[in-house]
Parts: structure tokens; sequence; C-alpha cells
């Protein structure tokens, strides 16, 4: 594994976990200024709770209006959660897999397949009808920002020799 | 897609000597919006609907001595089987009313309601254009009152408004508001509650939910019908922003048929 991981299955798990939401949270600062900039409009997590969220709520109108009220905060703490998630479950690929130079990258472009090729036509979201290249190329941009942080993957952040130790 | 794909056929049939206590009763124990009144005669039926309850209450009507004879719409407006959803959408957009009487040579007949139209159109992936955000449809307005407020002084509201629903405020600041719609109304008659001394409080509505403005009015309407209610309230962190009707969806939905045509 690139990054010095820990090498306890259970610590391993939890650093995932820890990674993951740290990336997350680095990817939705990135957002911040792909969004206020207007080269995305919707980012995921935003994206399910403004166009899917509602249905799942209808009977029980107390969740709906807690949510309701509070949806920014909680559409960040529900992509730090993906993040988390994600970040688990990074800990569990072979560790031949985990032992490729390109694998922070590849793990980034894979999450932001899942939400494109899976979960936006899966839930009917807007993002899957629109052609929208400039939002896919952010979401693309932001999905290798969380690879590569997860992955603790320094040969590309820092000059050689700095790594090197 | 036509207005014999989406319409009621099967239908509470009354006939105008009902008494209007009786209606309601009926109505409410079927969960129907709008009931048929055959005037007899092979005349096409008229209608009599739960903004018809709203408004007796309002006028102080006598539920129990009165009959429909004199509050029933004879000559509700009609769409064939055979027109267009959209031309009846129009209809009703016009008319300020939520059902239209369907009526055909071949004995197809029902009623057709905004919420059918709304139904049909989400079933059918026919909805127009992309998701658009509530705040854009919403009645930023909204009727509210009291937790206080008698069921007669928030039906004559409702009347002078022109709305269908109230929203009714939290017991306390901060807490989760309520709805108070025709269809609460409807109940309360049936069960023969006493619309003078009964307040909000004592007519608790489970029958909603709530949206934040900028969710999409899509996803607002399939809440609408999944729930089987009319109007969904919109808040955000710090007040009630407003209400939105199936009435707006459909206004939004016919006026971005219209520019796409």
């Amino acid at each position: 594994m690139t990054g010095g991981w820990a090498n306890g299955g259970t610590e391993r798990l939890a650093e995932g976990v820890v990674r993951g939401t740290v990336a997350a949270m680095a990817m939705s600062a990135l957002r911040q200024v792909t969004t206020g900039l207007g080269l995305v409009d919707q980012t995921p997590p935003d994206a399910i709770l403004k166009q899917r969220a509602l249905g799942p709520l209808v009977r029980v109108p107390s969740l709906a209006y807690f949510v309701a009220r509070r949806e920014t905060a909680l559409v960040e703490l529900a992509h730090w959660f993906y993040g988390a998630v994600g970040g688990a479950v990074y800990t569990q690929l072979p560790p031949k897999l985990l032992r490729k130079r390109w694998i922070g990258i590849g793990y980034g472009i894979a999450t932001w397949l899942a939400f494109e090729l899976g979960l936006a036509p899966i839930l009917g979201l807007d993002q899957a009808k629109q052609i929208r290249p400039m939002e896919r190329l952010m979401f693309a941009v932001d999905h290798l920002l969380y690879g590569t942080i997860l992955a603790g993957d320094r040969s590309w952040t820092l000059p050689r020799r700095w790594w090197r130790g | 897609m036509q207005v014999r794909d989406a319409m009621t056929t099967d239908v509470l049939l009354l006939s105008p000597d009902t008494g209007l206590g009786e209606a309601a009763r009926l109505m409410s124990e079927r969960d129907t919006t709008a009931a048929l009144v055959d005037p007899g005669g092979g005349a096409q039926p008229g209608i009599f609907t739960v903004r018809d309850v709203l408004r007796l209450v309002a006028e102080d009507r006598d539920f129990g001595g009165e009959t429909l004879a004199d509050h029933f719409t004879p000559d509700a407006a009609a769409a064939a089987p055979d027109a267009s959803l959209q031309r009846a959408a129009e209809i009703m957009l016009e008319g300020q009313f939520r059902h239209v009487v369907v009526s055909g040579n071949d004995g197809n007949t029902g009623f057709l309601e905004m919420r059918d139209i709304v139904a049909h159109r989400l079933a059918q992936g026919a909805v127009p254009g992309t998701s658009h955000p509530i705040f854009e449809a919403m009645r930023a307005d909204p009727l509210t009152v009291g937790q206080d407020t008698s069921v007669r002084d928030t039906t004559q509201r409702m009347m002078e408004r022109q709305v269908g629903a109230a929203v009714v405020e939290g017991p306390k600041k901060g807490k989760r508001p309520g709805i108070f719609t025709e269809r609460v109304l409807l109940r309360a008659v049936a069960d023969g509650r006493d619309v003078d001394r009964d307040r909000m409080a004592d007519h608790p509505n489970a029958q909603m939910t709530f949206s934040a403005p900028e969710w999409s009015l899509r996803q607002a309407a399939e809440a609408m019908v999944k729930g089987r209610f009319q109007h969904v309230v919109v808040v955000d962190r710090h007040t009630i922003r407003g209400v939105v009707s199936m009435r707006d969806v459909m206004r939004q939905w016919t006026e971005e048929d219209r520019e796409e045509n």
C-alpha cells in the first residue's frame, strides 16, 4: 500500500474510514470552488437530496421537516459518509492491487464512474440524462483528488527528493 | 395522452336529495375529493367536491338539514374521454377548479382530477424539461393560522384567499408546523365535529410532508402522488417559505408544454 498504512486489519479499516472522510472533505472544498464558478450545477449528494430524498420521507413528516431545514449540512455529512465508506472499501482491496502506483487515481476514477454509470441512472437523476461535459470533467477531477488523498500517494504532489526522504 | 387513460371511473354517485352531511360522510369513507351527482333524466352528471364542503362550512350552512340539490355544480366543466390531458389541464387551470366531469357516448362516465393528470404524467415519464426547483412554482405567501384558530375561522380565511390549505403554526416557536386541508375538513364534517369549537390543534394531519425551496418540483409531485396529498409545505432553516400544491405543479408543467410546442 502506498502512503504508510497501518498493518492490523481493524486499524487499517479505521484508517481507511478516516482517510476517506478527510479526502471527501477535500472534495467538498474543491466543489465549493467549482460550484461557485458555475462549472458544476449540482454535486452528486446535492442532486440526490434535491431530486430523490423526499420519496422515502413522505410518510415521516417529522424527518422530512428535519432534513428540509438542514439540507446544506446534511449534504456535506452524507458526502463525508460516502467518503468514509469508500475509504473502508479501499482497504479491503487485494494487497497486490494496493501496491500499484496508480491505485489512488484508479480508485478515484472508479468512484466517479460508480456515480455516473451506476447511481445517477439507477436513481433517475437529471445528471444521467444530460450531456454536461464540463460538470462531468469537474467530477472526474474531484474524484481523482479523493483517490489520491485516500491512497496517500505523495509521488505526484511533492518533488521526488522530498518523499524519498 | 387522453383523458380516458387517467380518469377515475370508480366514482361515488349521489342523488340531489342526498343530505350535505351524508354526502360528506360518504366522500370521507371513500377517501375521495369529489362525487358525481346524477340530476336524472339522462342529463350530464354534476359534481360536488371538497371545495364545495369548504365553501358551505365557511358560509355556516346546515349540514344536517340541507341537501346537495342547491349546492352541487350541475353544469360542471366537462371533457370527452378522447380529449387530451393537456387540454383538460388547461380547462382546470383556466377555471380555477380541480376536477372535470368526463362523460362519453360510450357510457364512460367519471371525473378527472389534477392528481390523476400529474400521476399519469409521472408514470409515463412525461415530465417536461429538466426538473425545476420548487421555489419557482410555489406560493410564497401561504395562509398561516395558529393552533388555537377555529376550524370555521380557518375555512373562512381559506375561502377568502381561495386556497385549499392553511399552514398551522407549530405549538412552539421552531416546532414542526402542520397543515389543514380540505380533506381534513371533510373528515371533520363527516365525523360531525363542532367546527366553531374545534381548533387547529384538534385536527393534526399526518398526511403531509416538507421540502426545501431548492428541491425539485418533480420530487414534490411524486411525494404528493405517493402520499395522497395536495400540498407540500416549503421550509428553510428559519421559516416557512411557502406552499406548493398540485395546481402549482400542473401550472408549471402546462407552461413548459406550451413553451416546448
